[in-house]
């Protein structure tokens, strides 16, 4: 972790337009609580669906997606990564410093907005406010570390993160079975699921699954994009 | 200059100016109308790839490749067990996601670079004005999507008629899905293009597409599930509305009379004529934002 | 410092951007010289460690460039794009150059940096509202900040205005005399002979010659000399040399006489003797094209024959 790298990173994804979008899609998560209160459905199935398809299912690949593709792809392409590269820094310890930057971003960004909705709808009812704010978290750090690694690899990180994102994992995870054991929505409401106790809501993945899943590919993806921030070749535009 | 050479002044100054073989074009100048139909031709054929790199075909012909999947197994169902897997008015709703990529991550293209790299005065000192170059985009785009839609459409209906089916072929349901896939494709234009405009990041641009399809197709599908669950069906028939594939899916239903693609209908009475106001709403918001944004775009 | 090629080549796919390239880039200035595409920008990535040799090693001081975070310590590196994080202002940029540098007093190596480029009046403003030269020198500031013993610099004078060339060329001139070492590309004739003591040429990512210009000039024996000639009687020296093959043209004009010699051997063996049997006087004679860029341009010729 490098402080200095930090702080560049943050005022480059925080000070452009991306910070739009990191900030509508939690509002959105907030209003529509806001409107699920005001209309009286304050159940805790509706809350489920809440979170199961806008939260976990929705705002938070988007935001992984921004988050962690905007902490290292526009530096690429526009090649002011040069700045950081040519310091006597490792390049490990700049993709773990990105990866940590993505990851606090989406805990704030997306974990305390969707504990806050959880709680206004339902208290601390049947622990899904907070089970879902450790899945969102989980997820978040898992999401974090995949996009940054994308971000290293290729220039069309973010058209190839959408494909995942909606093609993978809504299209293929919602209609075969066995690929929902290798999405990481599943394994964020696996995660969910060990602190909630709801009759609405049963998550597909096994503990026994998720836990090593999150960790090799988190650990594994910071690790690959370090080593290929190592042997980054830098030429020209498009 | 290297010490040894002494500058021998010369007597008088002397200029000259060589010819290099240029030469003035004579012809006839084409004018506006041939620009636009010029740029409108470029843009769409770079949507799709051609004359760009091997690697920026790849998307588009993916994705064009799965919209004709659906039509391909159809065609075999129909063949092998005389039975339509797929109809014509549902074949874009059930492809929205197919749809949606295939937006997201073409119309930045369109936009972004000559944002990026400032080459809109270089348009703009053609026979060409800021219209004229939204609407040659807009134009591009749309004709990207309705080839999108139409040509598995019409693959299903010529596989239709060969493999002949019992009874009358579904002349009617083709050619009102025919109609349909324009105003998806004029709708999902305007609002993609339109949003990829507003930065000059192809990245973000792509981001940003998915993200407001995304959201508008969860907010519609979070709504419809409270409401449903709590019994307000009227509610959810409307929530149905804020997803836009759904939106025009109601326009179809009210147009053409076919039947509704989603779980549990449209609004009855008002709905249709809302739906469609609202489609329009959408496009004339899109095209307002995007003139605002190049005229300003156009004069920095 | 030395930076050291050995047989560096570099290819993407079936295109060859670097030839065999052998070279030591020592103390002093040196110019990277090539016209675009020759493949100085490859080569000076391969120096700084941003590109990986197909084949061949490059090495400083004997420890290998490539995956060596090490090196930067003892780099500088300017690089050819012009992008530099637009939201920091000049000051936060070079500062965050220092830190990152690891310097015991950040602050004092920023501000000694920015004053060498004279950035120190615009450092509070954000780099997006800098024009290119001053983006250039805040580049140069930041590569500066750790006072490098080698420092690379790809097109540096790009951009910039007559005067910031001026005052840039100055100060390569100065660290280059103090002892560091450094490599600039250019492909502007006039850059490279006004700073640089040794001159690197690339000629289609071949290493077409090396050394100080006015001996590389020397050694190419093969081609059309041009000189100038003063002399009591032109007309009449003019005739009497192109009467021999030697001369390959001869043109007449106020300020004298000027000849190609197409054989430099036979000619300077020649002209006293013709000048002598014709009774003329030669007042003067100088090479009319000792400068950079006929040697270039002759280079360049040779090798895309």
């Amino acid at each position: 972790m490098n402080a200095v790298v930090a702080g560049i990173t943050y005022r480059a994804v925080l000070g452009r337009r991306r910070v739009l979008l990191l900030i509508l899609l939690p509002l959105v998560l907030l209003g529509l609580a806001v409107l699920l209160r005001a209309v009286g459905s304050t159940d805790e199935r509706a809350v489920v669906t809440l979170m199961q398809v806008y939260a976990i299912g929705t705002m938070l690949p988007l935001l992984g997606l921004i988050a962690g593709t905007g902490t290292i792809a526009p530096e690429i392409d526009d090649g002011t990564i040069m700045h950081l590269l040519s310091k006597p820094i490792s390049r490990p310890v700049i993709a773990v410093t990105k990866f940590a930057v993505s990851a606090s971003l989406l805990a704030v960004f997306a974990a305390v907005p969707t504990f806050v909705a959880g709680y206004l709808l339902l208290r601390g009812e049947a622990g899904i406010a907070a089970g879902f704010a450790l899945g969102a978290l989980i997820g978040g750090i898992a999401y974090s570390a995949v996009f940054l690694l994308l971000g290293v690899i290729t220039r069309h990180a973010v058209t190839i993160g959408v494909v995942y994102a909606v093609v993978w994992e809504s299209l293929v995870g919602g209609l075969v079975p066995g690929a929902r054991n290798f999405s990481i929505q599943q394994w964020a409401q696996t995660f969910a699921g060990q602190l909630t106790s709801t009759d609405f809501f049963k998550p597909t993945v096994t503990m026994g699954f998720a836990v090593p899943a999150v960790l090799i590919v988190t650990i594994g993806a910071v690790v690959w994009a370090g080593q290929r921030l190592r042997v980054l070749s830098l030429t020209g535009d498009e | 200059m290297s010490e040894a050479v002494p500058a021998p002044a010369p007597a008088q100054p002397i200029g000259v100016i060589h010819d290099i073989g240029y030469r003035h074009y004579e012809g006839a100048r084409l004018g506006r109308g041939h620009a636009f139909a010029a740029l409108t031709l470029h843009s769409l054929r770079g949507v799709f790839g051609l004359g760009r790199t091997a690697r920026a075909k790849i998307m588009p012909f993916v994705l064009f490749g799965v919209m004709m999947l659906p039509a391909a197994v159809s065609i075999a169902a129909m063949a092998l067990i005389q039975r339509q897997a797929m109809t014509y008015p549902s074949y874009a709703v059930v492809m929205q996601p197919v749809l949606a990529v295939f937006l997201a991550a073409q119309s930045p293209y369109l936009v972004a670079p000559d944002l990026r790299f400032r080459v809109l005065p270089l348009y703009l000192s053609r026979p060409i004005a800021t219209a004229d170059y939204v609407a040659a985009k807009l134009a591009a785009m749309a004709a990207a999507l309705f080839l999108l839609i139409a040509v598995p459409l019409t693959t299903l209906y010529i596989g239709e008629l060969l493999v002949d089916l019992p009874g009358p072929p579904h002349s009617g349901e083709y050619f009102a899905a025919l109609a349909t896939s324009v105003v998806f494709a004029v709708l999902l234009a305007c609002a993609g293009v339109a949003l990829a405009s507003f930065t000059p990041r192809r990245g973000l641009g792509v981001a940003a597409v998915i993200a407001v399809y995304l959201l508008a197709s969860a907010i519609s599908g979070v709504l419809v599930g409270v409401f449903e669950s709590i019994s307000r069906d009227e509610a959810a028939a409307w929530a149905w509305l804020i997803n836009p594939f759904f939106l025009v899916d109601a326009v179809q239903v009210w147009l053409f009379g076919t039947p509704p693609n989603n779980d549990g209908g449209y609004p009855p009475g008002v709905g249709g004529p809302v739906a469609a106001a609202g489609v329009l709403a959408i496009i004339a918001l899109s095209v307002a934002a995007l003139l605002l944004r190049y005229r300003k775009a156009a004069s920095s | 410092m030395n930076i050291e090629l050995t047989q560096v080549s570099r290819w993407y796919g079936n295109v060859v951007a670097v030839n065999d390239v052998t070279m030591t880039i020592g103390p002093g200035v040196t110019g990277l010289l090539g016209p675009n595409g020759a493949g100085k920008s490859t080569l000076l990535h391969m120096m700084a460690g941003f590109l990986a040799p197909s084949t061949g090693t490059a090495t400083l001081e004997g420890r290998p460039i490539w995956r060596n975070h090490q090196i930067y310590r003892s780099i500088g590196l300017v690089p050819e794009r012009e992008a530099v994080y637009g939201f920091l202002t000049g000051w936060q940029f070079v500062l965050s150059s220092a830190r990152l540098h690891r310097l015991p007093s950040p602050e004092d190596a920023a501000a000694k940096a920015l004053a060498m480029v004279e950035m120190e009046g615009a450092k509070d403003r954000r780099i997006e509202t800098y024009s290119k030269g001053m983006r250039q020198r805040v580049k140069v500031a930041a590569a500066l900040v750790h006072e490098p013993q080698v420092l690379l610099l790809d097109e540096p004078f790009n951009g910039m205005d007559p005067r910031q060339r001026l005052h840039l060329m100055d100060l390569v001139t100065e660290l280059g005399a103090a002892g560091r070492t450094i490599l600039f590309s250019s492909h502007i004739l006039e850059e490279v002979e006004r700073v640089a003591q040794q001159i690197e040429v690339l000629v289609a990512g071949r290493h077409a010659a090396s050394g100080d210009f006015r001996e590389i000039r020397r050694r190419m024996t093969d081609r059309p000399h041009l000189f100038r000639v003063r002399s009591s009687d032109d007309r009449r020296l003019a005739a009497a040399l192109i009467a021999d093959a030697s001369s390959g043209a001869v043109s007449l004009s106020e300020a004298g006489l000027e000849v190609q010699a197409v054989d430099f051997r036979r000619f300077t063996w020649l002209l006293p003797r013709v000048a002598r049997d014709a009774g003329v006087t030669v007042w003067q004679l100088s090479p009319a094209d000792e400068d950079l860029e006929s040697v270039f341009s002759y280079l360049i010729s040779r090798s895309t024959r």
